[in-house]
Parts: C-alpha cells; structure tokens; sequence
C-alpha cells in the first residue's frame, strides 16, 4: 500500500466518522410508511381553539336568538371556521418549520439562550395564529350584530367575554385549580336544564362580569411570562456566551433565579388568588339559588376540580349517612302517618341516629375540621 | 386539606419549584390517614347503634374497604408528583 493511498483512506475513514457523527447529533423523525410524510415532533402551544357549533347556542341564549336569527349565526359560523382554517393552513408550514429548527437547536437541553431564542420564533408564529383567531371571532361577532335588534344588543358584551374567556389557554396546566375554574362553564357540563341556568342566570352575568378581565389579565401574565422564565433558566446555567457555567457561579445564581422567578411570578399569583377568591365566594350563592339535586352535583364537581387530591373520598361515609337518616326519618314519618307507635326497639335507635345525624349528615362524617386543615 | 392542598398549589405557582414538597407529602398522608381512621370509628360507633348492624352487608363492606385503605395507603404514592 503506498503512502499516498494510506492518506486518501484515513481521510475517507476521517470523512465518514465524521458523517456518522453528525448524523447521530441531529434529531432523526421517522415517517411511518414511505407514503406518508414525517411526523414533526410535537411542540406544546397555548392556541384557543376556534369557537364551537356548542357555543352557538349559549351565544343564542345570552342574546335570546329567534329561530332565524340562530340559523343565520349557523351559516355565518360556517364561514367562520372555513376563515379560521385557511388562516391555519397558511400558517401552519411556517410554525412547523420554526417548531422543527426550535427542536433541533433544542437537542437534549432547551435551558441555552440559543434553544430559548429558537422557541421565542415558534412563540411569534403561534402568537400570529392567535391574532388570527382573535380577528376572525370578532369578524363573527360584527356579522351577527349586524342582525340583532337593539334590545339584544347590549348581550354581545356578555358574549365577548364568553369568548375570550374561553380563549384564555396561556399556560393553563400552571395555574392553581380553583383558578382554572370558571363557574359558568361548570354549570353547562353538571346540567344541561335551561330553567337551571334560568333561575341563577343574573348572579352568573354578575360573575362573568367580575371574572373575565381578571381570567384575560391572567391569561397575558401568563404568556408573557413563558419567554421570560425560559430566559431564566438558561440565565441560571449559562455564562453570556452561552456555555456552561462555572459551578461555583451557579451555586451563587441559584438563589437570586428563585428570587427573580418570584417576582416574575408574583402578578400572575396575585390573580390566581383572586379569581380562586371569586369562584368560592360565587360558589356559595349558587347553591344556595339553584335546586338542591343540581346544587350537590354542583358542589361535587367543583370540589374534584378545584381540590383533586382531597375529593372524591372513595371511603367517604356522607352518602351511607344520608341514607340510614333518610330510612330512620321515612320509618317515622310512616309511623306517624299511619298513627301507630313506633316500635320500642327502633325508638332508641332512630333517636340516637337523629341526634348523631345532626352533626354527622352535616359534614362529620366528612371530617370538616381535616378536609379544612 | 383543601387548605393544605392549596398552599402547596399556591407555593409551586409562585416558585415553580417543588421545595417544600416532601412537607406537603407528609401532612396530606396524615391528615388522610386521620380522616380515615375517623370515619372507621364514626362506621363502628354506627354499627353499634344499628340493633340489626349485622344484617348491613353496606355498612361491614364500608367498614372493610375503609380498613384495607387505612392498611395499603400506608406504602402508596398519595397525594402523586
């Protein structure tokens, strides 16, 4: 073997590790068959969805619709989404291609300026999309306003609201529970009976009224926030050029991060509380105003939304109390009814559990002093 | 609980850091456990004053299922990450 062919090897041996290398660095998608194209890696975005054929009626409601009125709103919510769909088709190759860069400069660690300036150009396309949205919602807004008359419209406020709180998607998976919940949306997935919603529909409007530009604020916090704590993560372990940081450094960054995610952090509690404040002040007057079958289902789902890890208790005894005192009371009231003594052995026992039930049926058995603790 | 629960829901909302969890763990345990064991007594106290209890298949299986929590809740993961 010569020389020269010894060199022209070692370069090809070089060449083609080198090739292996690099391969190996970049982030391989595999396409599910040779028809389909590959699929992109997903990116986690904060984009409302478009309003729903569901929202239509609740829109009609606010507004008290009449039949033609509701059926031009259908038509014109047609529109609406064929809009919001060519919007989305235009934009889409753009947010692939920033979200595809954004996972590759990204590679196993999004905490580098560089991974963080690559997900601010994914954020930019998506916030777009939302303009988008936002413009084709009030496009459809106007449309319908054009055919109310005047008595409804002062209902439209009512229905922005509706809309963009439902729109409010920013970071929600961060929020504390009792601030993701919204009260009115709650009502429509426990029932779905008109003269239910009827009977606290002016409390409801009074809350809306109240929760919307708090839940809107909150929302903007959010997204606002998004670039700026993934600027502080990257801030905590990277030096100005963007590489590693001296571990002696880090230990002394390491306390002023958590001191400026804090504060980053601080408006966004602020509104958390209070619309969490909001939810249980208003929740109180509900039950009360509402019958008392939907007010227990009512009840029962805010507590699973807003407190997951306390309710349901799977062992909780309110229910089996409920109905021992329900049996006791009936065997009484027959008793009574059918004016014969109630039986001498029964007496002490229905006596005993009613004097028990007052404490236990009203929430012992729940132990309020433990769910509260 | 709920307040608990709430604190620690508010705590990891204004740090995004999980720095107290281990205390938070603990006391949702507890006052789980506690909570179950007085629903056991209040079941019993019940049960006692139920002349034919033992006819009340409801109330024994309760009272059964709320002894196998109080038993396998001590090694599971509650309240979860």
């Amino acid at each position: 073997m010569t020389r020269s062919s010894v060199i022209a090897r070692a370069a090809v041996g070089i060449l083609l590790l080198g090739r292996a290398v690099f391969a190996q660095s970049q982030p391989t998608v595999e396409p599910r068959n040779a028809l389909e194209p590959p699929r992109l890696p997903k990116m986690a975005l904060d984009l409302p969805e478009p309003i729903k054929e569901f929202d239509l009626g609740r829109v009609g409601d606010y507004l008290g619709l009449a039949a033609p009125q509701r059926l031009f709103l259908k038509e014109a919510h047609a529109r609406y989404l064929k809009d919001i769909e060519a919007v989305r088709r235009q934009t889409q190759p753009q947010l692939d291609a920033a979200c595809e860069h954004s996972l590759m400069v990204q590679g196993n660690d999004r905490r580098t300026f560089a991974a963080v300036a690559s997900i601010a150009q994914v954020y930019d396309v998506e916030e777009s999309l939302r303009r988008a949205i936002e413009r084709a919602d009030e496009a459809l807004f106007v449309e319908l306003e054009s055919v109310l008359a005047d008595v409804q419209k002062p209902g439209m406020a009512r229905v922005r609201d509706y809309r963009q709180r439902q729109a409010c998607v920013g970071w929600l998976r961060w929020l504390v529970r009792p601030a993701r919940i919204d009260l009115s949306a709650m009502l429509d997935d426990v029932s779905a009976v008109p003269e239910v919603r009827a009977a606290v529909d002016g409390l409801l409007a009074d809350y809306e009224r109240r929760l919307t530009p708090t839940r809107v604020a909150l929302n903007k916090a959010m997204l606002a926030n998004r670039i700026r704590l993934l600027e502080l993560s990257a801030w905590l372990v990277r030096d100005e050029n963007d590489r590693p940081l001296d571990p002696t450094l880090l230990r002394q960054r390491s306390q002023e991060h958590a001191l400026r995610v804090s504060a980053l952090l601080d408006d966004s509690v602020r509104l958390q509380r209070q619309i969490a404040d909001l939810n249980q002040k208003t929740l109180g007057t509900l039950l009360t105003a509402m019958p008392p079958s939907v007010a227990t289902s009512l009840r029962n789902e805010y507590q699973r939304r807003a407190f997951p890890t306390v309710y349901p208790d799977p062992h909780g005894l309110h229910d089996v109390c409920e109905r021992l005192v329900g049996a006791a009371a009936s065997t009484m009231l027959s008793a009574l009814r059918s004016r014969r003594c109630v039986p001498r052995t029964n007496r002490s026992t229905m006596a005993s559990i009613w004097k028990w039930s007052a404490a236990t049926v009203t929430g012992a058995s729940n132990s309020p002093a433990l769910l509260a603790a | 609980m709920e307040r608990r629960y709430s604190d620690w829901c508010l705590e990891f909302a204004s740090t995004f850091g999980s720095l107290n969890y281990e205390q938070y763990r603990l006391r949702m345990r507890e006052l789980r456990d506690q909570r179950w064991r007085l629903n056991l007594k209040t079941l019993r106290q019940i049960e006692s004053l139920i002349p034919d209890a033992g006819s009340h298949s409801e109330l024994q299986s309760l009272a059964e299922a709320l002894e196998r929590a109080i038993r396998q809740g001590a090694t599971d993961r509650y309240p979860g990450p």
